[in-house]
């Protein structure tokens, strides 16, 4: 029995900041509550050096080994944390701006991060399950926030339902996984089950049931049919948030689950991520051709990134293939966070959201064009960016375990998505701007879009300490 | 008394499982659609329970405690999304809600 | 002085970034930015070729970590191949860009287009100088967007812009096998330096056919960059871009980046199985012939042109295939200086009757003297008349692809020697075509009765800033073609010394002398000449409608350009638009087919469920009966947009999934 809270002390820090920002809040007269966005940066950030104390022990897990803090974990809490610090640094008038209720976003925002960071660090299937609940059910409620929009009620009920169901297939799984090994600690399980191969029906079973609910959670298709609407209806802000943080968090689970638990039937669930990445590349990418609402098109083109990042997954029995999608998961955050910014800039504070309403950018706003056009670039995979050597890493990772094939399918993939990004940097370097006056980012926003510029080109340029740091989580002896 | 074999606790639990599943997928109301997956969460719960007694762990009866509290928030959220829907149109048909698609 | 080859590419990069930086400042004046940064590579360039004349070479590298365990060393070289081309494209692109300011004068987007001519050719300079794929890709993908910009200058104008697209687009699909190319190797050899990838197969570290699959995607990126058959189709469209940037893009530099990238890939190719080089003679020989015969059709002078240098592309092409990388690199060379001469003489002409249409031109040899001059060099050294630079290059190729059956026999593919003999014939019937199609420009140009006399009375020799160009690139056109000759070299050809000490490490197989290789060539050029004279200088209108008349379905196939544009609207094109319509369908129906169809099965049982439903379901969730006036309605027909749809999709998969497994079993 081990109780370590240092190893905790983010996830502390998380909840006593929710604490304080629901109290703050109800002290604060309606409309004089900006100051809500620089406690929840602040704090964002002090919860981030609480990661330092974990780092400089030896343990390693704690709450009797049901979550553990390792580098995996502080890989990954990094990122999150990272996420939600950009994601506030770019709320303050956007909230103001959409009357959105400032105290509830922050909260909500906050208790889904620590959900996530819950599934990553989670060696036990209650903890990833109550982790998931937890960033699932802020998110269902953050995609409606905007009350009165009926476009927002309506992400939020399809969200609701669809992962309402999807939990409920994960949770028939896991009894499944229960009802075979006695147990929920994915270590013992997984020495149960490499010890008798016998039970493998019901071992195929949960692994659909398990792969259906994580797929759902990460948008994989054919999991991936409530993406576009939620996408499309949710505040642009939560959008952001969504491309990039829930899944993260359920990569970061599947990652660890199957690789610990179900490391014995690895040749079984690699395939289905194979046919999961090569659907979710195909369908996402197609699609997205045909989009002219630009948040929509987006969802699709982040189901296509799952669909490389699955790439990663399927010889995530390595430790280049877990590297390469802990690199790439990065790389996409970033990008798809620096795109976001952009886009809330020209839906909120611009024309709108729909591709036409781009016309022009390029002249009216031009670090808004160029950053949108360095992040649609690293999103096709071209040098010198983050995507190229993330879906580089990827490539060589799929090759040196022979997966050739679905590292072509990964670069045909790449080449179509060129149609739609390009169709976006076309209007905004050649279209004819309805109005000449300046997209009026806020501050935040541009600062957002060129701190994500920086490290997008960084990641490309400089890739090798954070593809070490990803080696070295990815390879934790305790890990395989 | 003799206890009923683990395999009729389970084939209850699949029942169930089922049922939900076809409810969820054929009503139109979304209240009822969410009864129905509260179905399916119990048949994963009881299937935790039973599973738990075969193996003599509590690990099983912790899940579905837990399984509980959750579904007792989920169920919460889904409300409030379905009244603040039935505020706006007089209908809750599922049906009704499709401004977003293609 | 060769310690600074680096600057040689950074220069420009500096006048880009001081056109940019102060266009609104100085507006067209930063074209001189431009100019001066060229001017002084082209100098630094003169001084290092110079030192490698003496026997310098230079090699610089760092060391670029991409993990913890893999440090792969990039850098740039010089040796005598890239001394040689950067002091070339320096040379010309310096030229066109004192050329372009009288072209481009009055132009509204003067700086924009100075700024991407410097950026172009930083880029081609970068090229030249890596040793490895990486920096070539940089630059690669460098030089195709400004290639792009650059044909879509006038993008008001729907003519450059959609041939900006189509450029663009069809050398993607080149790009993207070069890149698979490139991961292919590096995942098997874990090197991107051009002489390693090819030591390292040689050692066998690369199963035999990836090699040869390897070596054929990086082919594959010569054939869209360097405009070969099947991707030839968008450099004629290129010419809707201003006729400098095409001199400099899609004659002389751009497009021989591919062909460059073969020769600096030969180590690859030639460690590779034998018929890798073959593909690549195929193709260049056939490029060679497919697109002269178009060239003989065309009316527009930059088409001529554009087909003409096509076909060039596609000798340098064959020559490499056949083994020879000295005559390739030669005419790659020669080919740069009289072809850009050749763009630029046609911007002359356009500038002086504003019109491309050689119909509407005639007689203006007397109007325009200098351009005259200039176009008759080109024309003879294009033509491959002794002793202008391309007669020269041109026996070279030949005398490559005479050797090639007996290459093909040393290398025991003896049964396909004939291919070797077809590609000859193919590289002489070039020959022919090529004299016969600039003498007949030739003639319709600048000889004869002008035949729009509007047009004629307002022609006039350019100005001063567009002839002394003009004057400039005349003398490597007509003379360059000497360095291939015996009589500077110690031992032989000094081009084939030059050059041929690195190929021969390359593992290229230098061509034994064949005496009749020569007088044939010779012949076919003048036969060619010939032809043209009798056909245009002395024959009538009449006896040429004549003739068109006679070969009617031939001339109409040619005029069409053998259909090809017309084959990928119907076919690529309409199959991807096709497929992705398919996609889009299948992505808001499919969902609901599979769901319709499991809906179906289910119908009966949704009958069966009403009751199931009314007492099971209702009872088993809350007892009531309050809903169960919907359930006998089953599963209504789903569409996208509804939640219930994407639920049953899910279940289906979940259902799919598992008889999947089920199936194939444990």
């Amino acid at each position: 029995m081990s109780f370590d809270y240092t190893l905790l002390l983010p996830e502390l820090i998380l909840t006593a900041l929710a604490l304080v920002v629901l109290v703050i809040d109800l002290s604060l007269a309606p409309g004089k509550k900006q100051s809500l966005t620089w406690i929840t940066f602040a704090g964002i950030l002090v919860a981030m050096a609480g990661i330092w104390p974990a780092t400089q022990t030896s343990a390693s897990q704690t709450l009797s080994g049901m979550v553990s803090s390792d580098g995996f974990s502080i890989f990954f809490k990094v990122l999150f944390l990272t996420v939600a610090a950009l994601i506030t640094l770019a709320s303050g008038p956007y909230l103001q701006q959409k009357r959105l209720p400032v105290g509830e976003f922050y909260i909500l925002l906050l208790s889904a991060t620590l959900g996530m960071m819950f599934m990553s660090g989670s060696r036990d299937l209650i903890t990833i399950y109550l982790g998931l609940e937890l960033a699932s059910i802020t998110s269902y409620i953050l995609a409606g926030l905007l009350r009165e929009d009926p476009k927002s009620n309506e992400a939020a009920i399809k969200y609701f339902l669809n992962g309402a169901m999807a939990s409920a297939v994960l949770l028939f799984g896991l009894s499944l996984v229960y009802g075979l090994t006695g147990e929920t600690h994915l270590d013992i399980i997984g020495k149960v089950l490499n010890g008798d191969i016998s039970h493998w029906p019901i071992v195929g079973v949960a692994l659909v049931f398990l792969v259906a609910g994580f797929g759902f959670k990460m948008a994989a298709a054919p999991f991936h049919l409530w993406t576009p609407d939620a996408y499309e209806g949710a505040p642009t802000l939560v959008t952001a948030f969504f491309a990039v943080g829930p899944k993260a968090g359920a990569m970061a689970a599947v990652l660890r689950a199957f690789t610990i638990g179900f490391a014995a039937s690895s040749g079984r669930w690699t395939e289905l991520f194979a046919i999961l990445a090569v659907v979710s590349m195909f369908f996402g990418n197609l699609t997205a051709l045909w989009q002219t609402n630009v948040k929509r098109m987006m969802a699709y083109s982040s189901i296509a990134h799952i669909g490389y990042l699955l790439v990663g997954v399927t010889v995530a029995t390595t430790v280049p293939g877990v590297a390469s999608v802990m690199f790439y998961l990065l790389a996409y955050a970033v990008m798809t966070l620096g795109a976001f910014a952009v886009i809330l800039a020209v839906d909120a504070f611009g024309p709108g959201d729909q591709v036409g309403n781009y016309a022009g950018l390029a002249t009216r706003s031009p670090l808004l064009a160029w950053g949108l056009t360095l992040f649609f670039v690293s999103m096709i995979g071209i040098p010198p960016t983050g995507g190229f050597m993330g879906k580089f890493y990827l490539f060589s990772a799929a090759v040196q375990n022979g997966y050739v094939w679905l590292a072509v399918v990964m670069a045909i993939n790449s080449a179509i998505s060129v149609g739609y990004y390009y169709g976006i940097v076309k209007e905004m370097f050649v279209g004819k701007p309805l109005e000449t006056t300046s997209v009026k980012a806020p501050a935040g926003v541009t600062a957002v879009v060129a701190i994500t510029m920086v490290v997008t080109l960084m990641l490309g340029l400089y890739a090798s300490p954070f593809l070490n740091w990803a080696t070295a989580a990815a390879a934790l002896p305790r890990f395989f | 008394m003799t206890a009923a074999p683990i395999a009729a606790y389970i084939l209850v639990s699949a029942v169930l499982f089922a049922i939900g599943g076809i409810g969820v997928l054929v009503r139109r109301s979304p209240l009822a659609m969410l009864m129905s997956v509260e179905v399916m969460w119990n048949a994963a719960n009881l299937a935790f329970v039973a599973f738990a007694r075969q193996h003599g762990s509590l690990d099983g009866h912790i899940f579905a405690f837990l399984v509980i509290t959750v579904a007792a928030a989920e169920v919460a959220i889904g409300l409030a999304i379905i009244v603040l829907i039935f505020r706006k149109r007089a209908t809750v048909d599922v049906d009704d809600i499709r401004a977003l698609r293609g | 002085m060769i310690q600074f080859t680096w600057l040689v590419a950074v220069l420009p990069i500096i006048s880009y970034l001081l056109i940019v930086a102060l266009e609104r400042r100085l507006g067209d004046k930063t074209a001189y930015f431009g100019i001066a940064a060229l001017l002084a590579a082209f100098v630094l360039s003169a001084g290092i070729f110079v030192e490698v004349l003496n026997g310098a070479t230079y090699h610089k590298e760092f060391t670029w970590v991409i993990s913890g365990t893999r440090a792969i060393p990039l850098g740039i070289q010089l040796d005598h191949l890239s001394a040689t081309l950067l002091a070339a494209v320096t040379l010309v692109s310096s030229m066109i860009h004192i050329y372009s300011l009288g072209y481009m004068h009055g132009d509204k987007r003067i700086p924009r287009y100075y700024a991407v001519l410097s950026l172009f050719t930083a880029g081609m300079l970068g090229l030249v100088i890596a040793d490895n794929y990486f920096i070539l890709l940089v630059s690669w993908e460098i030089m195709g967007l400004c290639s792009y910009l650059l044909i879509g200058h006038w993008y008001e104008q729907k003519g450059p812009q959609e041939a900006s697209m189509k450029a663009f687009l069809t050398t993607r699909v080149g790009d993207v096998a070069l890149m698979v190319g490139i991961w292919l190797f590096f995942a098997y050899t874990g090197s991107l330096k051009f002489g390693e990838i090819g030591e390292m197969i040689k050692a066998g570290h690369v199963p035999a056919t990836a090699a040869l699959v390897g070596s054929l995607l990086i082919f594959g990126g010569a054939v869209g960059k360097s405009a070969q058959f099947p991707l030839h189709v968008w450099l004629p469209d290129a010419m809707a871009g201003p006729t400098p940037a095409s001199a400099l893009i899609h004659a002389a530099t751009m497009v021989a980046a591919g062909v460059y990238l073969v020769a600096r890939s030969f180590p690859i190719f030639s460690a590779a199985p034998p018929q890798a080089l073959l593909v690549v003679a195929i193709i260049g020989g056939f490029t060679s012939i497919f697109a002269a015969s178009i060239a003989t059709v065309m009316t527009d002078i930059k088409k001529v042109l554009a087909y003409s240098t096509v076909s060039q592309l596609g000798y340098m092409v064959l020559a490499l295939g056949a083994g020879s990388v000295v005559a390739g690199t030669f005419h790659l060379t020669t080919h740069a200086f009289f072809k850009a001469l050749l763009f630029l003489v046609s911007g002359s002409v356009i500038h002086a009757v504003h019109s491309q249409e050689m119909h509407e031109m005639g007689g203006l040899r007397k109007k325009m003297p200098i351009t005259f001059w200039a176009w008759t060099i080109g024309t003879l050294a294009l033509a491959g008349v002794p002793p202008f630079a391309g007669f020269f290059s041109k026996d070279e190729v030949l005398l490559a692809a005479a050797n090639l059956p007996a290459r093909l026999t040393e290398q025991g593919l003896g049964h396909l020697a004939w291919i070797g003999n077809l590609v000859f014939f193919f590289g002489l019937a070039t020959a022919f075509l090529t004299a016969y199609y600039m003498t007949r420009a030739t003639i319709l140009t600048f000889f004869g009765q002008p035949r729009d006399h509007h047009k004629y009375d307002h022609a006039h020799e350019s100005p001063g800033v567009m002839a002394w160009p003009l004057i400039v690139l005349s003398v490597p056109a007509a003379l360059v073609g000497f360095a291939g000759t015996t009589w500077f070299g110690e031992h032989g050809n000094w081009w084939a010394s030059f050059i041929g000490e690195q190929a021969l490490e390359w593992g290229a197989a230098e061509p034994h002398h064949i005496g009749w290789v020569m007088p044939l060539a010779i012949a076919s050029a003048l036969l060619g000449i010939l032809v043209g004279y009798l056909l245009y200088g002395v024959a009538g209108v009449k006896t040429r409608q004549n003739a068109i008349t006679a070969l009617r379905p031939l001339y109409t196939l040619l005029k069409n350009k053998y259909y090809v544009d017309e084959l990928y609207m119907g076919t690529v094109v309409a199959a991807t638009l096709a497929f992705s319509r398919v996609v889009g369908w299948v992505d808001q129906n499919v969902v609901d087919r599979i769901v319709n169809w499991v809906g179906a099965a289910g119908e009966w049982f949704a009958d069966v469920a009403g009751a199931t439903d009314r007492y099971v379901v209702d009872g088993a969730v809350n007892g009531t009966a309050a809903a169960a006036m919907s359930a006998g309605k089953g599963l209504r027909r789903l569409q996208t947009g509804y939640v219930q749809s994407y639920m049953l999709t899910m279940a289906a998969m979940v259902v799919v999934g598992i008889i999947l497994f089920q199936v194939i079993g444990g």
